[in-house]
């Protein structure tokens, strides 16, 4: 979340609702103040925690699931093993991407 | 030996580290010009009387003088977290305010550490925090009219430092690379000024859209975030971009409006 690229809602109300006056910047301030906190806590609890299982559904994917000349029993071989792994390297990612100040991947 | 006498000790070996510096030291240094007898005879009959007050000298020293001494440059410390454009009202009012209380929080804290750690080691008292912003402002600057100077003669690398205030002689060079520089080198000063401000008052990077290499444009295409806006003109150009891949990339980005919308126009 330290990341501004990772903070949607924030950036959203930065960029659509924030008055140009500096006079109703402070007017607004006691309404802007919970406002923005309310916009962190949605970005960290649960927009960026979405937004990022794509890209950690990719990452997982890109590892295991992605295969270039591979021959078919080597691929068959190793499909259990990717399949143990998969919820594990989805979620360690998932975790990485929500908690550290990693950029998504852009679409 | 209780708790307390230990911490006071600790404190004293710890606060030890800012005496290696004689400044740091006011109580001593006065005790020791004033006080001390020069005469050797003097100094040996003085000694009952000098050691306890040179223990006093200390003490005042770790526990008094110095601590008020650093105050301020730990005050200038903890100012740290509301200078330079912190926080950015302009630009990032709601994520500012969402912030605000966190700042105020750790500004104590910051003030705490820094006046503590500056109370008891030796930081370099001679450099004064605006002398050092000063130095750090001149070496900005020339490193980036080092960088600018590159452009103008062919040169291409990334910029990695910070932009600093661009004085008339600076904008004239930023003017001049993007004139001269060749395509990498006006691809490297389009990114710059895409993620700042003040070189964005000198380049527009939707200017790398109209650039007369095709890499130039299709890079350009690539790093635009999708808040970035570019005129409905621009983006008509690019979607018929002589180019197959930039065509393609303005295409996807900028996907053309539906012929009923086109004819409702």
């Amino acid at each position: 979340m330290f990341r501004t690229d990772n903070r949607r809602t924030l950036n959203l109300l930065d960029r659509e609702l924030a008055p140009e006056d500096t006079a109703a910047k402070v007017a607004l301030a006691p309404l802007a103040l919970p406002a923005g906190i309310a916009a962190f806590a949605t970005d960290l609890a649960v927009v960026h925690p979405i937004a990022t299982i794509d890209d950690a559904w990719n990452d997982t994917e890109e590892l295991l699931w992605h295969s270039e000349d591979e021959s078919a029993l080597r691929r068959a071989l190793v499909v259990p093993l990717a399949a143990v792994a998969t919820p594990f390297v989805f979620a360690g990612d998932w975790f990485g991407r929500w908690l550290l100040p990693i950029t998504s991947e852009e679409k | 030996m209780t708790r307390s006498t230990l911490t006071v000790l600790s404190c004293a070996l710890l606060a030890g580290c800012a005496f290696t510096r004689r400044e740091n030291r006011p109580v001593w240094n006065a005790f020791e010009q004033k006080l001390v007898p020069e005469d050797q005879g003097w100094f040996i009959a003085a000694l009952p009387l000098t050691v306890p007050g040179g223990i006093v000298a200390i003490l005042a020293d770790t526990f008094v003088a110095h601590p008020i001494q650093v105050a301020d440059d730990a005050w200038d410390d903890a100012g740290w977290l509301w200078r330079n454009g912190r926080p950015d009202f302009e630009e990032r009012y709601y994520s500012e305010m969402a912030f605000l209380p966190v700042r105020t929080a750790i500004t104590p804290v910051a003030f705490l550490g820094s006046f503590l750690g500056r109370s008891m080691f030796a930081f370099d008292a001679a450099a004064d925090p605006e002398a050092e912003r000063a130095q750090w402002q001149a070496e900005a600057r020339t490193r980036f009219a080092a960088w600018l100077d590159a452009l103008q003669q062919g040169g291409g690398e990334q910029y990695f430092g910070a932009v600093p205030e661009l004085d008339d002689a600076l904008a004239q060079s930023v003017v001049a690379a993007r004139k001269q520089a060749n395509a990498i080198g006006r691809l490297q000063l389009y990114r710059l000024a895409l993620h700042n401000s003040r070189l964005r008052a000198l380049v527009d990077p939707s200017d790398a859209l109209r650039d007369a290499d095709p890499v130039v444009r299709w890079s350009m295409l690539q790093s635009l975030p999708q808040e970035f806006e570019v005129a409905p003109e621009l983006q008509q150009l690019l979607r018929n971009d002589a180019v197959e891949t930039v065509r393609l990339l303005a295409r996807q980005r900028w996907p053309e409006p539906p012929p009923a919308a086109q004819k409702g126009k």
